[in-house]
């Protein structure tokens, strides 16, 4: 299987504090890799760091085998990095259409606008102001953005939070289309309903550091993880 | 609208023929401050950045064209000049100063006006203190009325274009979120500095004109801070009305202010203070036209 990703020895503290110890993973195409872990942990920083919009400060980051680590965001987004945001970070002044054609402006991709939009169920809503949006239309609106980037890798920050049941229900049926298209997709999720039946594995986070990647079901079997979440002296690790 | 606002230009072409000399120079000064507007509008409504020192490029551009022409270079290489040396200045300075955001932008730019006027007024060569006086022996007024309707006209066709044109949609989604922006591909260098060169560009070319309108000029009149208040006054009131806004309330100030200038010389400063702050308490946000 093709890898897609590979963070290499990821290092970031913002002054005196360390948000990230020296992070590796990989991730291979047509995956979808779950990211969890207590607040704080170093998640969404991670993310930043993939996507360019934060630098590390030592490690490297290789992407379909090509070192990007010292890559603006732009070029990465261009290569195929898409990614959404924890709060959706839409353009008030431009509609769903507008907002779509203006990604394959500069990605210089050629994905169809309106295909793009039916996938995520916004094309009635195309001529809508973003800022008329609901939240949950708003975050359709992200992830149709990156789907113009033709990505073969999608940064997911907690696409599920504030989200009512029916549309995480359409939107987890999205997610799945895209991963059997081959896709790379990495999510930082806190609903773990909807993350577990997606996921082929879960990632968790404490304190910057990596503590445990594999089955998703096992995690929370993890004496690592009960302890990250959990606390050093829960009743449940019968001390 | 459109149709109405070039009916207007066509008909401004025609004005000097007709116009006695005081309605020129009030047509000439209301076409100068839109022109100004529009200009730092380039940067500010387009991208978000509140160049409150932006008068220092047409300060740069007046003193470009009186410094050349008083050599007695040819008047429309020194125009011409006025319109080349402010960009290539900002081009010096401002890719750092594209990095400060808002009010550190605007403070910065601030400063770069109070050093230039410095630097002027402390350089015997640029006309010290005394500034400089143009002998112009031909209808310089009328000349400098036309420039003044040329700038006009063409910022505000340039508005229209940036209102409608992806190019614009490139300048809303950098104003609106310059991250989001990065992580879709967009790489906002060529944008900011293509608006920040067709500003001081602008700019520069008012400067000149400007120089052959009043046929004297000196470091407070072209560096003034108060003709950024004004500006930036009517940039404020024209937010959600970019296109038509900077010249309907430009015409509106420099009329008001004339009237008020010519009926209570004693009162006028004050009278015009306390309308503009009641202007800020009516319209804080500016007057609201968007499209729903």
């Amino acid at each position: 299987m093709e890898k897609v990703l590979e963070v290499v020895e990821i290092k970031k503290a913002f002054g005196g504090n360390k948000v990230l110890e020296g992070v590796s993973f990989s991730a291979d195409a047509g995956k979808v890799i779950g990211i969890i872990g207590p607040n704080g942990s170093g998640k969404t920083t991670l993310i930043n760091i993939i996507s360019g919009i934060l630098k590390q400060d030592s490690g490297k980051i290789f992407f379909m085998g090509r070192d990007i680590s010292g890559e603006k965001a732009y070029v990465r987004a261009r290569s195929g990095i898409g990614r959404t945001f924890q709060i959706p970070r839409s353009f008030p002044s431009l509609t769903v259409l507008e907002s779509l054609q203006l990604v394959r402006m500069h990605s210089g991709k050629d994905v169809s606008v309106e295909h793009v939009l039916k996938k995520v169920g916004l094309y009635e809503l195309r001529d809508r102001y973003s800022d008329k949006l609901s939240l949950a239309q708003r975050k359709r609106l992200e992830l149709a953005r990156t789907l113009m980037l033709k990505p073969k890798l999608l940064l997911l920050d907690e696409l599920f939070a504030g989200m009512n049941p029916a549309s995480i229900r359409e939107i987890y049926e999205v997610i799945r289309s895209l991963k059997e298209e081959g896709i790379c997709i990495i999510m930082v999720e806190h609903v773990l309903s909807a993350l577990i039946p997606l996921a082929d594995e879960l990632i968790v986070l404490a304190n910057g550091r990596l503590i445990y990647r594999g089955d998703k079901y096992r995690a929370f079997e993890d004496e690592n993880v009960r302890r990250a979440y959990l606390g050093e002296k829960h009743p449940s690790f019968g001390m | 609208m459109l149709r109405f606002a070039l009916l207007v230009f066509a008909l401004s072409l025609f004005f000097p023929l007709f116009a006695n000399p005081y309605w020129l120079r009030l047509l000439s000064s209301a076409f100068l401050l839109s022109s100004l507007s529009y200009a730092h509008n380039l940067l500010f409504y387009q991208l978000g950045y509140p160049a409150f020192g932006g008068i220092a490029f047409f300060g740069l551009g007046a003193y470009t064209f009186s410094f050349l022409y008083s050599q007695n270079f040819p008047l429309m290489l020194s125009l011409l000049s006025s319109v080349l040396v402010p960009p290539l200045f900002s081009l010096i300075l401002l890719p750092i100063m594209l990095r400060l955001k808002s009010h550190y932008f605007a403070v910065g730019t601030l400063a770069l006006q109070v050093m230039l006027m410095e630097i002027v007024e402390n350089i015997e060569l640029f006309g010290g203190t005394k500034g400089y006086a143009l002998n112009l022996s031909y209808n310089a007024n009328i000349i400098a009325y036309y420039l003044f309707l040329l700038a006009l006209l063409s910022l505000f066709l340039l508005t229209l274009f940036l209102e409608k044109s992806p190019f614009g949609k490139t300048l809303k989604a950098l104003k609106e979120d310059e991250t989001a922006s990065l992580t879709l591909g967009i790489n906002p260098i060529p944008y900011k500095l293509s608006m920040l060169l067709l500003m001081s560009m602008s700019l520069g070319f008012l400067g000149g004109a400007f120089s052959l309108w009043s046929a004297y000029i000196d470091a407070p009149t072209v560096f003034n801070p108060l003709l950024s208040v004004k500006i930036f006054f009517i940039l404020i009131l024209s937010m959600n009305f970019p296109i038509y806004g900077p010249f309907s309330w430009s015409l509106f100030f420099e009329v008001l202010f004339e009237t008020l200038w010519s009926n209570f010389p004693q009162a006028h400063g004050v009278l015009l203070g306390l309308g503009i702050m009641l202007l800020i308490l009516i319209f804080p946000k500016g007057l609201r036209w968007r499209k729903s």
